[in-house]
């Protein structure tokens, strides 16, 4: 190459590294192309090695290294002795540039690289090159490593993905390693350790980050010795802290070297690190800055320790009982060995159990969380051997320690304000959000804290409540106390509630239930705090028992629901979960509430009358049945108003048959006075207030509001008080509802109200049971405005299939008006060149076209709950055609074979149901079942196509199918098989064993559905594959004029 | 870093932030998401690298990520680490929808570190708003070994989005209490994430916080 084009070269490469933007696209790409060439061109190698000693750049001197590194991965062995020899010298030649000159670390790493690959191609010689070069100071050294970083990263490690050549020839460079050279690299890893740990640190620690990587794989005595290791634990505890945590890291490498167990225990013992670590966590206790930033290490390695002499004891204990499940005996020498290697992995374990307990408490909560994993472990070891025996001391006494380090370690931090005040926007408070942050952080740790809690109390209950105990007892004895002290005690007293023992609940004599007590009667510290208050009414209720077997204690306690500190709380997200809370414990106690029923209702009114009139803006997902740790929220619920529980808890105390009935009345219709007026005021408000304007929807949300308190109410009032104990209960509920029907009407275009009307009806069938029916005609029409759209009919079928469920037989005579309507307004919707094979509402599909599918869906439901419910005399005349043809259509054509299922359901119904005889009646009526029913639907919708015989639904569907051609077959009385014979089958296209097999099936008196089944599934096979189109398609006459002749 | 193509205003810190990880793992749709990003970014797509850059307001000011989105350079070659020549922060992003895009985090992470030395590193599993997940959060335990920061996120639906630029921010300017103070500018999100799905993937990812590391080298000592 001249002159000029080595400097086109040059900036070449500087074209394709510019990133500014101001490098045309068109010149870079020719930049690009130009470099590809040089790379295929035979002179590359050449130039790789001349222009990185030459060139000023950085990029260039990069792209040399990078193809250089290329060229020698791909073709090394189709080099010419002399070229390799050339390459060799040249790479050593940068390396040992390297180690003089100030070189940017990338180009250094880049160099190694391709030092690695001359190393491994011959690797006798090359590795007496490398280190040779060691005397040569510490650049030397430097490069030394980078060396073994680059051979551990690009040959040997396995953690990156490799191809099979790579894999083996991972294994061949270990190979000829472990044979070389290994005794030698360690002698140098020790001495570089010790010449540079005081005079170049860094460098020391480089060299220990390659000890880590090669661990895993060595012979471990190379490192595990008496040379080594000592100064090891030397720096650990030495001036620099990034060479105590690389040290660290290696001791936890060495560690974790998989191994027999007993030679892991020899191993741990061999090492010694117990007083270390034992200094270090005192260390820590003491809060040492010096240690802080090889806390996290040092962690590591205690946690590494303690798992794998868990780990090793498991497995020697394991491996004696699977012998011993197996019948096979256990010479005592083996015997003898395993209990000493157990009696090992104990000792070992309690004297690093104080510095894991000091870990557990650090500040830090990182280093803190290394040691759950162990814990949990070790809680669940415990709690498995107990099943042979009783806990010995030592393990109670660790038992106790990690209860007490939690209870220690999981407070809220003290920045956690007393109430987060709703509209303070957290992003223009640095405070608070760091608040929050830090608030969520700690119950995240807390979570898995409680889990350790919780087990490592089952394995010990009495230590547990003993631990909870003495918090509790220090609340009393200090009022004082912060509200992070109370509200861990009360959060560890309810952690400890989950799944405890009937026994222990017991007030009399349980340990637990005497500590719920305690705390019933206790005025809690700091109890206002926005934590505090709501760890107590989680805890109030769950320990509800208690309070069962001690009434006494019941006003205070609602005092705290209905107060300042519960529903009354200043933050929202406390005052919502107290009403849930509150519902759930007078869902308990209703009994017990009776005595105290007037006090509470005055106290509980002025919270109904506020929450009735401040619905929650739209769209604020609430913190609906949050738990304690603040997640899981169910996402159904995020659209309600948690709050509402509240009125669910005032029916529920009303609702009680034992109240004398005037006094129940009065109550119950001063509860609903104030629901009913707002409901109507707002009404007429919505009415005449401007669609779309704010006045309307603050009152469209002001009516929802009330009738959703009426209906939560109303759960409290049972059908039996309503309609037989106490029908003026019932008759309370009729103004409400009454008013709730006219919604519809006068805000016709407000969707979610319409639907809270429809389910406020669904909640008082359960309520007045056929005391609701001369309702319904009222509700029905106002649901079916003459705007109704198609989603408002699938709704109108939704509500009367339910009622159809409900009522039965009651129901006829409102069908009897309501279904032609309903009906009517489904084929108004569904008109003209609606495709009933429901295609045009798939997939992308508009939304109207989505919405007319699914009414033809709901259509069908609907008649197949009126053909369950015995309620199809309810279609007659014109809209009995007209749903006969649609059922018809659907059963033939519908793409989804469920909705053809309901189709061919209801058909048998009205099959059965048809009037027969000798006459022309009974004549047209079988030339129907055979053309309509049989021909078209059966058969011909099979032949059509689009079924996945595979498909769990379509089996289904041919079941019905087979019923229904064995139904017609015995009302056609014999004609059915010349008619198959002269005008269905000759156009199915089936073959001549099909088509026979099938008469067989039809002609026959004795019915096999199974076998006929089988038959139409070859129909299917014989179709699958065809896309649905009009092949097979039997041209018959519709149904028009033969409904008419239907008799119920 | 400053690039003259794109002017960064005086006084904004600019850091290079390099975006790796295999093809079709969201990297591009991730960048796009940031609305300024989107508005400024110079396209060069000869090379197959886009560099955009995606200004984030703290409480400490204002600071702009030139992000450099190596989109396509499986397919077109390009410089390859070249790339990441001066980065100072890098997210490595596998997609949880295939297994193969997180079995090659480590190789992404070797080629990074060479070339950058110690800098910040979050690796990222896209694609979380997809219900038939591959790698469940108990598998992902790469950024244990190394130290790095990991989140879910899910380009389409803007979850978490601000999570990765965060910690790198904290990092770069040394406060660990720094924070965004400006609600950064997004596309509207493409998918609803399910939140109950995520809460029950989170937890996982808490439950695996607390499971070993499973052992990687089958060599048993010597």
């Amino acid at each position: 190459m001249s002159g000029e084009e080595v400097d086109d070269f040059e900036k070449a490469i500087l074209i394709t590294f510019a990133q500014n933007g101001l490098v045309d696209s068109n010149l870079k790409a020719r930049a690009l192309a130009y470099c590809d060439e040089v790379k295929a061109s035979p002179s590359c190698l050449q130039l790789c090695l001349t222009r990185f000693a030459s060139s000023p750049y950085i990029e260039v001197r990069f792209w040399c290294l990078q193809t250089l590194h290329e060229v020698l991965q791909k073709s090394s062995k189709a080099f010419e002795p002399q070229q390799l020899s050339l390459i060799k010298q040249t790479v050593w030649s940068w390396v040992r540039g390297a180690a003089q000159n100030a070189l940017q670390p990338f180009l250094k790493n880049k160099i190694a690289q391709n030092a690695a690959c001359i190393v491994q191609m011959d690797f006798q010689e090359q590795w007496q090159v490398l280190v040779g070069m060691l005397g040569e100071g510490s650049g030397a050294a430097d490069m030394f490593c980078r060396i073994l970083v680059a051979m551990d990263e690009d040959i040997i490690s396995l953690e990156i993905p490799r191809s099979q050549d790579g894999v083996k020839a991972s294994m061949e460079l270990k190979d000829t390693m472990r044979e070389q050279c290994l005794g030698e690299l360690a002698n140098i890893w020790y001495n570089l350790v010790v010449t540079y740990s005081e005079s170049d640190p860094d460098l020391a620690e480089a060299v220990l980050s390659v000890v880590k990587r090669y661990v895993s794989w060595i012979d471990i005595g190379l490192v595990a010795n008496d040379r080594f290791v000592p100064v090891l634990v030397a720096l650990l505890s030495g001036a620099s802290s990034g060479l105590a945590g690389a040290a660290a890291d290696v001791l936890s490498e060495i560690v974790l070297k998989r191994m027999e167990p007993e030679a892991k225990l020899r191993l741990v013992q061999q090492l010694g690190l117990g007083p270390l670590i034992a200094a270090w966590a005192d260390n820590l206790l003491r809060q040492e800055s010096a240690l802080e930033e090889v806390g996290l290490q040092c962690a590591r390695l205690l946690a590494a320790l303690v798992t794998e002499v868990l780990e090793a004891w498991k497995k020697v204990e394991n491996s004696v009982v699977s012998f011993a499940a197996a019948g096979l005996a256990i010479d005592s020498e083996a015997a003898g060995e395993a209990g000493a290697a157990c009696s090992t992995a104990q000792g070992l374990i309690s004297a690093l159990f104080p510095a894991v307990l000091a870990t557990l408490s650090s500040e830090d909560d990182e280093v803190a969380a290394c040691l759950v994993p162990f814990l949990q472990s070790y809680v669940a070891k415990l709690k498995n051997s107990l099943k042979r025996g009783a806990l010995s001391q030592v393990h109670r006494q660790h038992i106790r320690g990690v209860l007490e380090a939690v209870a220690e370690s999981a407070h809220y931090p003290e920045s956690s304000a007393a109430e987060v005040l709703e509209g303070r926007d957290a992003a223009a408070d640095p405070d608070a959000l760091q608040a929050a942050e830090a608030e969520a952080a700690a119950a995240e740790r807390r979570a898995e804290l409680f889990v350790l809690f919780r087990n490592a109390s089952k394995v010990a209950p009495e230590e547990g409540y003993a631990v909870t105990g003495t918090l509790l007892q220090r609340l009393v004895s200090q009022p004082s106390s912060e509200f992070r002290d109370s509200e861990l005690a009360v959060s560890l007293l309810y952690e400890l509630g989950e799944g405890a023992s009937e026994e222990a609940l017991k007030a009399s004599s349980g340990a637990l239930g005497q500590l719920a007590l305690g705390l019933m009667q206790t005025d809690v510290p700091a109890s206002g705090h926005r934590l505090v208050a709501l760890a107590l009414m989680e805890t109030y209720v769950r320990y509800s028992r208690v309070l069962q077997q001690n009434t006494q204690y019941l006003p205070r306690v609602l005092d705290v629901f209905t107060g300042d500190k519960g529903i009354g709380h200043p933050d929202k997200a406390v005052g919502m979960r107290a009403c849930y809370l509150f519902s759930r414990l007078v869902k308990g106690l209703r009994q017990n509430l009776l005595p105290l029923l007037p006090n509470l209702l005055v106290r509980l009114q002025p919270h109904l009358a506020h929450i009735v009139s401040t619905p929650l803006p739209d769209s604020t997902p609430t913190k609906s049945a949050q738990g304690l740790k603040g997640k899981g929220a169910p996402a159904a619920a995020a659209a309600s108003d948690d709050r509402l529980y509240a009125f669910e808890a005032a029916g529920l105390l009303l609702g009680m048959e034992d109240l004398p009935a005037e006094e129940q009345r009065e109550a119950v219709s001063a509860l609903l006075r104030p629901l009913l007026a707002q409901l109507e005021e707002q009404l007429t408000v919505a009415g005449k207030a401007a669609a779309g304007s704010g006045e309307r929807r603050q009152a469209e949300a002001l009516v929802q509001q009330a009738l959703e308190a009426v209906s939560r109410s109303s759960k409290g009032f049972s059908l039996q008080l309503c309609t037989q104990t106490r029908p003026a209960i019932g008759e309370l509920l009729a103004p409400p509802l009454r008013a709730a029907i006219l919604i519809p009407q006068v805000v016709p275009g407000n969707k979610v109200l319409r639907g809270r009307v429809i389910s406020f009806l669904h909640r008082l069938v359960e309520c007045l049971g056929d005391r609701l029916l001369p309702f319904l005609p009222a509700a029905l029409a106002a649901l079916l405005p003459v705007t109704a759209d198609a989603a408002d009919v699938s709704d109108v079928h939704a509500l009367l299939s339910q009622l159809a469920m409900r009522y039965k037989a009651a129901l006829q005579p409102l069908l009897a008006k309501v279904v032609p309507e309903v009906v009517g307004r489904v084929h108004a919707l569904l008109a003209g060149d609606w495709d009933w094979s429901g295609a045009d509402g798939k997939g992308g599909a508009s939304e109207e076209a989505r919405e007319l599918a699914d009414l033809q869906r709901s259509y069908y439901a609907f008649l197949s709950a009126l053909a369950q419910n015995q309620l199809l005399q309810s279609l007659q005349g014109r809209s009995l055609e007209v749903a006969l043809e649609a059922l018809l259509r659907g059963a033939e054509s519908h793409i989804d074979p469920a909705t053809r299922k309901t189709c061919v359901q209801v058909m048998r119904r009205l099959v059965a149901e048809l009037g027969g005889g000798q006459g022309p009646v009974g004549a047209q009526m079988r030339a129907f079942l055979m053309e309509r029913c049989v021909g078209a639907v059966c058969l011909g919708g099979l032949a059509r196509g689009g079924l996945d015989p595979r498909d769990a639904a379509v089996s289904a569907l041919l079941t019905e199918l087979a019923g229904l051609l064995l139904d017609c077959a015995a009302r056609c009385d014999g004609e059915l098989p010349a008619f198959l014979r002269a005008r269905v089958l000759p156009q199915l296209q089936l073959g001549p064993a099909l088509q026979e097999a099938l008469l067989r099936d039809l002609e026959g008196g004795e019915k096999n559905t199974k076998q006929l089944k089988g038959h139409l599934k070859d129909i299917v096979h014989a179709a699958s594959g065809v896309t649905p189109s009009s092949r097979g398609r039997i041209e018959m006459p519709d149904s028009n004029g033969m409904a008419a002749r239907m008799s119920h | 870093m400053a690039l003259p193509g794109q002017t960064t205003p005086e006084g904004v810190p600019a850091f290079k932030l390099v975006l790796v990880g295999d093809g079709g793992t969201g990297k591009t749709t991730f960048v796009k998401r940031h609305l300024t990003g989107e508005f400024e970014k110079k396209y060069e797509p000869t090379i197959g690298v886009e560099v955009h850059p995606l200004d984030f307001t703290t409480n400490r000011g204002k600071l702009r990520f030139f992000c450099w989105d190596t989109a396509g350079q499986e397919k077109f070659g390009g410089l390859r680490d070249g790339y990441y020549i001066h980065g100072q922060c890098a997210i490595i992003m596998f997609d949880v929808t295939s297994r193969l895009t997180y079995k090659n985090v480590p190789t992404w992470h070797r080629d990074l570190c060479r070339v950058c030395e110690g800098i910040p590193i979050v690796l990222c599993g896209n694609k979380v708003d997809v219900k038939n997940r591959q790698v469940k959060p108990k598998q992902v335990t790469f950024h244990r070994k190394k130290n790095l920061q990991y989140h879910e996120i899910s380009a389409k639906s803007n979850y978490n989005y601000e999570k990765p630029f965060l910690y790198l921010a904290r990092k770069l300017v040394g406060d660990p209490n720094l924070h965004f103070v400006e609600q950064v500018a997004l596309k509207p999100p493409e998918v609803v994430i399910d939140t109950v799905q995520q809460a029950q993937y989170e937890q996982q990812l808490q439950d695996a916080a607390n499971a070993p590391l499973p052992d990687e080298d089958d060599d048993i000592a010597e």
